[in-house]
């Protein structure tokens, strides 16, 4: 594949809580991962290069990849998400960068 | 930027300068119906609510001629789910249509009533770019929410 087909991607880092405190990392994933195929659907994730890339669960902090288009996209969906199972939830972003490296600074 | 808040005490998420309460806000008018819509349209530099977001081009044009600006609020879109948030969100997105259509101002907003669904700045923006705005339509109705939140606020400590 040519470098210009590739996607390009951003990486936006998060910041989640659930009732204030941090999710373990396995439910963090998959309320990111539910959350973003209920607001997307199959078809709009299959060109988001979507990925959860890292969570720290004592922070709640943690990072996506979204494909570079479609970062406002990303940070709107993350807005929407108010509630986890039953619980009320805030995934908020904080920052966006081309490179993990630079997010972590 | 700036932002408006339901509850007065709430502080204003990351990059919010000022969360202004709207029932401090004297140009600020909901409108239930599109009759009381039509009616608050005319007031000079209005902030028009309506939270079933419809409508007529004949308010938006009032609106444009008042200087005044249509309000979307980010706290609807988080009382609904599925199907109807889609809805209402395509509703903001013809509604952002006509107004851009007649030049009327758009400014968007968390509206909200408890600490949890405060938006920050970033938020606030891509919830525009969500509703059809480009970058410099979003930059721009910042200002113009900016300006009518001040203006307001100059209003109401002229009175006093």
């Amino acid at each position: 594949m040519k470098p210009t087909q590739r996607f390009k991607q951003r990486y936006v880092s998060f910041s989640l809580l659930v009732k204030g405190m941090p999710l373990p990392y396995s439910e963090a994933k998959d309320c990111v991962h539910s959350h973003f195929l209920s607001f997307f659907g199959e078809s709009g994730i299959s060109d988001f290069a979507f990925k959860f890339v890292k969570y720290d669960d004592k922070s709640g902090r943690g990072i996506v990849r979204c494909e570079r288009s479609k970062v406002d996209d990303a940070i709107f969906c993350m807005a929407c998400l108010s509630e986890w199972k039953g619980d009320k939830c805030r995934l908020e972003p904080l920052a966006t960068c081309g490179s993990i490296k630079r997010l972590k600074a | 930027m700036y932002d408006i808040v339901l509850d007065g005490a709430l502080p204003g998420a990351r990059g919010i300068s000022h969360a202004a309460p709207a029932a401090s806000l004297r140009n600020f008018k909901k409108a239930n119906s599109q009759p009381e819509a039509k009616q608050c349209a005319k007031t000079g530099k209005v902030l028009l609510y309506s939270p079933g977001y419809e409508i007529d081009d004949g308010a938006l044009l009032d609106v444009s001629r008042a200087g005044g600006a249509v309000v979307f609020s980010f706290s609807d879109l988080l009382l609904l789910h599925g199907f109807r948030r889609a809805i209402l969100l395509s509703k903001m997105r013809l509604l952002a249509d006509a107004c851009r259509r007649v030049g009327a101002g758009m400014v968007f907003c968390s509206m909200a009533s408890e600490a949890g669904n405060t938006r920050n700045a970033r938020e606030l923006r891509s919830f525009a770019y969500a509703a059809g705005l480009s970058s410099h339509e979003a930059a721009a109705s910042g200002k113009l929410l900016e300006a009518l939140v001040k203006y307001a606020e100059k209003g109401a400590e002229g009175k006093k």
